[in-house]
């Protein structure tokens, strides 16, 4: 079964690099946003199966689209993967977990998997 | 009236014995020569010169007298005639006496006519005769009044020199006696216009008197004093003649006298004015003189203390020191040679005790023996008490701190030191008062130096320098003098505060070596602080390191995966990109630790569990050459209240350090066990995780700078030197404790202790 991942970065190349890597290791299919203010959109759109969102982003960062994506009824269930250059406070991450950029592709298909 | 006078005068009542008792023989004729009387002396005398006749009256003269001669007739006769006296001389030869006999015929008148003659005669022999003697004696008396030694002059009542004997001759040989001179014109040079008021010459002519007087009678400009006596010389009638001055010259004693009486006023003047005391006290201690000086000080009267002794009135019987005075008084009335000069405490009238400073002489030597003793005492009561006060000064400066010294500045000789400065340098103060400061300085040990130092102190007139003084045994030691340049009554002193410094010296040392020390933690502190504001920066920049870090690693990965897996040589540089990107970022990631503070996320934890994990995680990122690891854990699941992830990264800190200082391989022991009341965290349960390697361990210089940042022994640049300090700073902020212990060869022990929590589960 496919997973239908979203990545939520402002980072265009590196989002680039982990939609490559994925699609290249398994069955995934790799949305993009890089775009913060446009993540509703890229959610409702279809709703993803497991997000990957960066914490700094331009006008709205990691943990306040999560804050929303929790309220949502058809988005609270899904797992969420914190992916960051710095360190997240606990209570940024609310639970959810977190990988440290740059993060070797093998680990995150792991934790992906494991999610 | 002439007859009637004529029968009452020689009426034989009336008169005879009247007659009778003149001296000399009288009688009486009339015209006829008949006798008409005689007195008893005249009757004695006629007896005596063989008169014929008893009764004479009634007789004839020259019946009566065998010497009336015709020519003492033919005297008579004259004298009836005449009426005037006639006095003569005739001389008598009675049986073998031959007698000069001065025979007076004085008319009497009876109206105009010489009724009577009275005849008196004078036996003259003997006055002839005495008159010879007279002569002898005064020829005698002139020689003795000559020679006598004594001024002899007679003065008439005019005031006239009659005479002078050859001493007045002498002294005033410019008078000539025959010319009369007056004679206070005379004696005196230069004349005197008047009477000398002393004059008792002048008294004696007056009053009859014997006087005396010290005549004052210049001569020239000097003045001789003559002693005076004045007698009257009278004549046969007891009238005054004249005046015997007999003189003495008294000039010499006079001056003497006056030098006396000067001399004894003088000393008079100066016992009874004197600032002294001055008493005299006989054998047995009782005052028998006392000055005015002594009233006033005492305040005894000279009447109220004479013959008292002075024992129990200005000397109390006891000292306030305790000496027993009554003993000393005796022994100064023995002995007063010994106590010449002698300090005791005396007393007031009014108690006040006093200290006089005495000294005692023996006086008034009678048979080789004194009788008193002379005191003269000066009170020093004042200068006892400033004497008193200087000791307790000199006392106090003798017993200062520091040394003191006072040098002469011309010599550099040492003039006075006090205790200290001997105790300092190790001399006797004789000795060092004999040395000069070019002896005793290792800096200024020549004259021109001294010289030079004394000028500029004569500028500055206080300096305080540091310097090197020698002991007597040539040891040097460091001090800091304290000099100041001083005149007292015009003369230069140089007065020298030192102090032995050699102490603060070390001291000095010991803070320059901190001092040393706090720069180097200051510079490490300073390079951490750089490092820390770097580490801060690196967070802002992290993220933007870390997205490219992220693509290339990325990059790298999807490489690797289309990569055939025949092109060894392209995966193996992809390998080393891969290597190289990741060591960049553990770089980074070391360096956001160090600076960041994470935020806790402590939760319940079992140890052996993250030790397993932690192991698993390091199998993964180190390679094994050779090292094996064993566990060992303590039964029972114990729990520790930890951030897992910041614990692991500690763990996994001390597992890459074991397996770095075994590079020829090794055992890593993990052992986990419980410890009761740990000493590292107060005494609290601990849970010890103990990780002991077999390496080559640590050496002790390394071992004080295990925490210190950036300390690293990895010269491959493998390590960042944040290891240990961030183990840590990790350990302790869960309470617990980092404990290495090692030995250089024998390998370290790492024991992470955290306190135990009770299980609840």
């Amino acid at each position: 079964m496919i997973k239908n991942i979203l990545i939520i970065d402002d980072e265009v190349d590196l989002c680039e690099m982990v939609k490559k890597n994925l699609e290249a290791v398994g069955e995934f299919h790799v949305r993009i946003c890089t775009d913060s203010r446009k993540w509703k959109k890229c959610v409702n759109k279809q709703v993803p199966d497991v997000i990957l969102i960066d914490v700094i982003m331009p006008y709205l960062t990691g943990p306040e689209i999560v804050k929303e994506l929790e309220k949502d009824i058809l988005t609270k269930s899904v797992p969420i993967i914190y992916f960051t250059g710095v360190g997240v406070s606990a209570e940024e991450c609310n639970g959810h977990i977190y990988l440290e950029k740059p993060v070797k592709i093998k680990d995150l298909v792991r934790v992906i998997n494991n999610v | 009236m002439g007859k009637k006078k004529n029968e009452d005068s020689f009426s034989q009542n009336t008169f005879p014995n009247i007659v009778d008792l003149i001296g000399f023989p009288v009688y009486i004729i009339d015209k006829n020569y008949r006798v008409v009387y005689v007195n008893k002396s005249l009757i004695k005398i006629i007896k005596g010169y063989g008169l014929r006749e008893n009764k004479p009256v009634g007789k004839k003269l020259y019946e009566l007298f065998s010497f009336i001669t015709p020519k003492i007739r033919q005297e008579y006769r004259t004298v009836f005639t005449s009426g005037k006296k006639i006095i003569s001389e005739d001389v008598l030869t009675i049986g073998k006496r031959t007698t000069i006999i001065e025979v007076e015929k004085i008319p009497y008148f009876s109206g105009s006519k010489v009724s009577h003659i009275i005849t008196t005669l004078n036996d003259l022999s003997n006055i002839r005769s005495s008159e010879e003697e007279l002569k002898q004696s005064e020829e005698k008396y002139r020689n003795v009044v000559d020679n006598i030694g004594l001024g002899v002059a007679v003065i008439s009542p005019d005031m006239e020199i009659l005479t002078l004997n050859k001493q007045m001759k002498k002294w005033f040989p410019d008078i000539d006696p025959a010319k009369k001179p007056v004679c206070y014109k005379s004696f005196n040079k230069p004349p005197s216009k008047h009477i000398c008021s002393y004059c008792p010459t002048h008294k004696t002519l007056k009053d009859g008197k014997r006087h005396e007087a010290v005549s004052s009678t210049p001569d020239g400009d000097s003045i001789t004093h003559y002693r005076v006596v004045s007698t009257p010389i009278r004549n046969n009638l007891g009238q005054i003649v004249a005046a015997i001055e007999m003189v003495e010259d008294v000039t010499e004693k006079r001056n003497a006298e006056n030098t006396l009486r000067k001399s004894e006023e003088r000393y008079h003047v100066l016992v009874e004015t004197a600032n002294s005391i001055i008493l005299k006290m006989d054998r047995k201690g009782r005052v028998i003189f006392w000055n005015k000086f002594s009233e006033k000080f005492f305040g005894f009267k000279a009447k109220e203390i004479m013959g008292k002794s002075v024992l129990g009135t200005i000397v109390p019987k006891k000292e306030t020191g305790g000496i027993d005075l009554a003993g000393l008084i005796t022994d100064i009335c023995n002995n007063p040679k010994k106590y010449n000069n002698h300090l005791n405490e005396n007393i007031k009238k009014n108690g006040e005790r006093v200290w006089v400073s005495w000294t005692n002489q023996p006086a008034d030597v009678v048979e080789g023996e004194f009788t008193t003793i002379l005191c003269v005492g000066n009170d020093i009561t004042n200068s006892k008490r400033v004497e008193k006060r200087l000791q307790l000064f000199r006392d106090l400066v003798d017993n200062s701190n520091d040394a003191c010294y006072v040098i002469d500045p011309t010599t550099s000789r040492i003039l006075d030191v006090n205790n200290e400065a001997c105790r300092c340098l190790e001399y006797a103060p004789e000795k060092l008062k004999e040395l000069r400061v070019i002896d005793i300085d290792a800096v200024v040990y020549k004259m021109h130096m001294w010289r030079k130092h004394v000028s500029d102190l004569r500028r500055k007139k206080k300096m305080v320098l540091e310097s090197m003084h020698r002991k007597s045994d040539g040891v040097s030691f460091p001090v800091e003098i304290n000099v100041k340049y001083v005149m007292i009554a015009k003369k230069e002193y140089v007065f020298a505060i030192v102090r032995d410094i050699t102490e603060r010296k070390k001291a000095e040392e010991k803070l320059k070596e901190a001092y040393v020390q706090l720069k180097e933690t200051q510079n490490i502190l300073v390079q951490t602080e750089k490092l820390a504001a770097l580490g801060r920066f690196s967070t802002g920049i992290a993220h933007e390191i870390k997205n490219p870090l992220g693509i290339i690693l990325g990059a790298i990965e999807y490489l690797d995966m289309k990569m055939p897996k025949s092109n060894k040589d392209l995966r193996a540089t992809l390998a080393k990109a891969e290597e190289a990107t990741l060591r960049a970022n553990g770089i980074l990631h070391d360096l956001l630790q160090f600076a960041r503070p994470t935020e806790l996320k402590a939760q319940r934890i079992n140890p052996e569990e993250l030790v397993e994990r932690t192991l698993s995680l390091f199998r993964c990122r180190v390679s094994f050459k050779n090292i094996q690891v064993l566990t060992r854990y303590e039964r029972g699941a114990h729990m520790i209240k930890v951030d897992k992830n910041q614990i692991q990264q500690v763990l996994l800190n001390i597992f890459i350090n074991a397996a770095d200082s075994m590079q020829r391989g090794g055992k890593i022991r993990i052992h986990t066990y419980l410890v009761y009341n740990c000493v590292y965290i107060k005494g609290k349960n601990a849970f010890v995780i103990e990780v002991r390697d077999t390496g080559e361990g640590i050496s002790k210089e390394n071992m004080k700078r295990l925490y210190e940042p950036f300390f690293t022994t990895k010269r491959d640049r493998s390590g960042t030197g944040l290891g240990l300090p961030i183990s840590k700073k990790l350990v302790s902020k869960y309470n617990g404790e980092l404990v290495i212990e090692s030995e250089a060869c024998k390998g370290t022990t790492v024991k992470i202790i955290f306190p135990l929590i009770k299980r609840n589960r």
